[in-house]
């Protein structure tokens, strides 16, 4: 599900011959709202056609920004910062889905019943503070 | 008393005769940035202030719109269901650390943090 998500935004089949998936992901950051959560995380996969502009800049490394609506249940726990977590997303038919990942230092799972992805920013590395569209 | 586990808490005490209870806070969102270093608790007390303040955001009905900011999180953890109840909450100093609990019906929270600062919401 996470692939064909991913193939709406046509961005990352510039950036990338084969669309990764969500094993070794680092979580940045998160916003909750009234009844939506924003996700952005750092993808491990180098780029294959890295953006001229992104090029010039340094970035190497893509941050997904994900947003979750119509929000069923939250969990999360997190014991270090920027920590790395294998993660997946499930289709469960009329349930909505679920976004569940899982690390040593960190848990966070996501059901709900529409799903949604920005435009990936670049980033220096992995928990960079500065992005770039 | 809560209001003194805060680092700092600008000019918020000058918006009550007598600072209200905690309980009477209820929080909206959160956002945890810098990889969870720093985490923010969105709310709004529900007591009206008796001097408002031009550096304080309130609603039409007096309440005072407030951000708790976490900085130096050792541990986040939190459980939210869709139509959760408002959480009770206790926040406290321990063993030099600030310690956030709250729970409720279908709700928990609880952070471990260097300190909190309280800054308009």
């Amino acid at each position: 599900m996470w692939r064909k998500l991913m193939q709406r935004k046509k961005f990352h089949s510039i950036l990338f011959d084969e669309l990764p998936d969500l094993k070794g992901i680092t979580v940045c950051g998160l916003e909750t709202y009234q009844d939506a959560i924003e996700l952005s995380f750092d993808l491990p996969t180098p780029i294959d056609h890295l953006p001229r502009k992104w090029e010039q800049r340094g970035f190497t490394t893509v941050r997904e920004n994900m947003e979750f609506a119509d929000i069923k249940s939250f969990s999360m726990s997190l014991d270090c910062p920027f920590p790395i977590v294998d993660a997946e997303l499930q289709d469960l038919g009329k349930d909505g889905i679920r976004f569940i990942a899982q690390g040593p230092y960190a848990h966070l799972e996501v059901i709900a019943y529409m799903v949604g992805l920005y435009n990936p920013t670049g980033v220096r590395f992995a928990g960079d503070h500065f992005t770039v569209s | 008393m809560w209001i003194d586990v805060f680092d700092s808490y600008g000019t918020f005490c000058k918006l009550y005769d007598a600072v209200p209870s905690l309980e009477k806070c209820s929080y909206k969102s959160v956002t945890v940035e810098e990889g969870g270093k720093r985490i923010r608790f969105w709310g709004r007390l529900y007591a009206p202030v008796d001097h408002p303040r031009p550096d304080w955001y309130t609603d039409e009905d007096g309440n005072v719109k407030v951000c708790f900011d976490f900085y130096g999180v050792k541990h986040f953890q939190t459980h939210i269901d869709v139509d959760a109840s408002d959480s009770n909450t206790e926040l406290l100093k321990v063993d030099g650390c600030v310690v956030f609990h709250g729970y409720g019906e279908r709700r928990d929270f609880s952070i471990v943090a260097e300190g909190v600062t309280l800054k308009r919401g």
